[in-house]
């Protein structure tokens, strides 16, 4: 048997899936064949340490780490709730404030100066009454009245 | 205090039963983890992950459920989840070190360059053989095969936590089996 194909079934070997026979020839390879051999025990080895299994001891302050994740996570959500309705509040409070103030200003700048023209209008009826109606009427149609 | 009144306790958020439950199910926990990621620091950290996800997400277990069942769930997705985040940090660092001209060993031995290792007699280079050849197995014949050789579980355990057949567990444990012996084989051939 070539080493090549004793190598294909070395798994086979070392999981007992040969026939009775296959066994047998790999078996006896591995007898005359030492670079085989030595690759099989490698792989024997090797694949044998699964069962040294590595047990790691529990760490005793595993539960306070625990409890203080838990904790600043609490407080990170609790925040993070706060925050936003907090800022959304106070933005909106704020914009309608300026709107008021806006809006207030508007009007009472508006109803000054109505108030003003009016006055204006007022003044300037009173000074120009006699112009005008010296103005319009003519002095025959003023006397023919009187 | 049984594994229902634990339950019980913990939906109320009573101190006392999640602090039993920890205590209890912590070498579970932590040894599965361990069998993945094969380092204490790393598996005490997703251990902690792990009993937090359980206090936070105890509403969604069923109640008919076996606890250690969905606790060996949530150990497995979560180690998972940081082996393949701590690839993509691998990479990253792999190419960071590219442009700055640094060599980084450890992501040659991450990409199965097993050469790099002169002297493996040593039983602790063998476990590393192991552990390699392990890790270079598709999610689910990983997950099959650690949990069947590191935790003992039999296959239809095996299969309660993966959420597939027995004979799917079977499939996946005999390729992992081969696979593992195959990596291990060439590694020595190559020798």
């Amino acid at each position: 048997m070539k080493c090549k194909t004793a190598n294909k079934k070395l798994t086979p070997y070392f999981n007992n899936e040969l026939s009775v026979e296959q066994n047998k020839t790999i078996k006896n390879h591995l007898k005359n064949c030492e670079s085989c051999y030595n690759l099989y025990s490698e792989l024997k080895t090797t694949y044998d340490l699964i069962e040294k299994k590595e047990t790691l001891k529990p760490n005793p302050f595993l539960y306070t780490r625990i409890n203080q994740q838990l904790i600043n996570i609490k407080n990170k959500e609790n925040q993070s709730i706060f925050i936003p309705v907090y800022k959304k509040v106070l933005q909106t409070v704020l914009l309608s404030f300026v709107i008021l103030i806006a809006v207030g200003g508007g009007i009472k700048l508006g109803s000054l100066s109505r108030i003003q023209q009016e006055k204006q209008l007022l003044v300037s009826q009173t000074t120009e009454f006699y112009f005008n109606d010296l103005g319009q009427e003519k002095i025959e149609v003023f006397l023919l009245n009187e | 205090m049984t594994e229902k009144e634990l339950i019980k306790g913990i939906l109320v958020a009573n101190q006392t039963a999640f602090k039993i439950l920890v205590d209890k199910y912590q070498p579970l926990v932590l040894n599965t983890c361990n069998s993945f990621l094969h380092n204490k620091n790393n598996a005490e950290d997703i251990t902690q992950e792990v009993f937090i996800e359980v206090f936070l997400s105890i509403h969604k277990f069923e109640k008919n459920a076996k606890l250690s069942t969905w606790l060996y769930r949530i150990s497995v997705n979560k180690s998972l989840n940081f082996i393949r985040d701590n690839k993509k940090r691998n990479i990253v660092r792999n190419i960071e070190n590219f442009f700055s001209g640094e060599q980084n060993t450890e992501i040659q031995i991450a990409d199965d360059n097993y050469q790099s290792s002169e002297n493996t007699d040593n039983q602790d280079e063998r476990i590393e053989l192991l552990h390699k050849s392990i890790n270079s197995l598709s999610k689910n014949q990983k997950t099959a095969f650690t949990l069947h050789k590191f935790e003992n579980l039999s296959y239809k355990e095996i299969s309660e936590v993966m959420n597939l057949s027995l004979s799917s567990v079977e499939g996946l444990i005999h390729r992992a089996k081969y696979n593992v012996q195959k990596k291990i084989l060439k590694f020595y051939k190559k020798k």
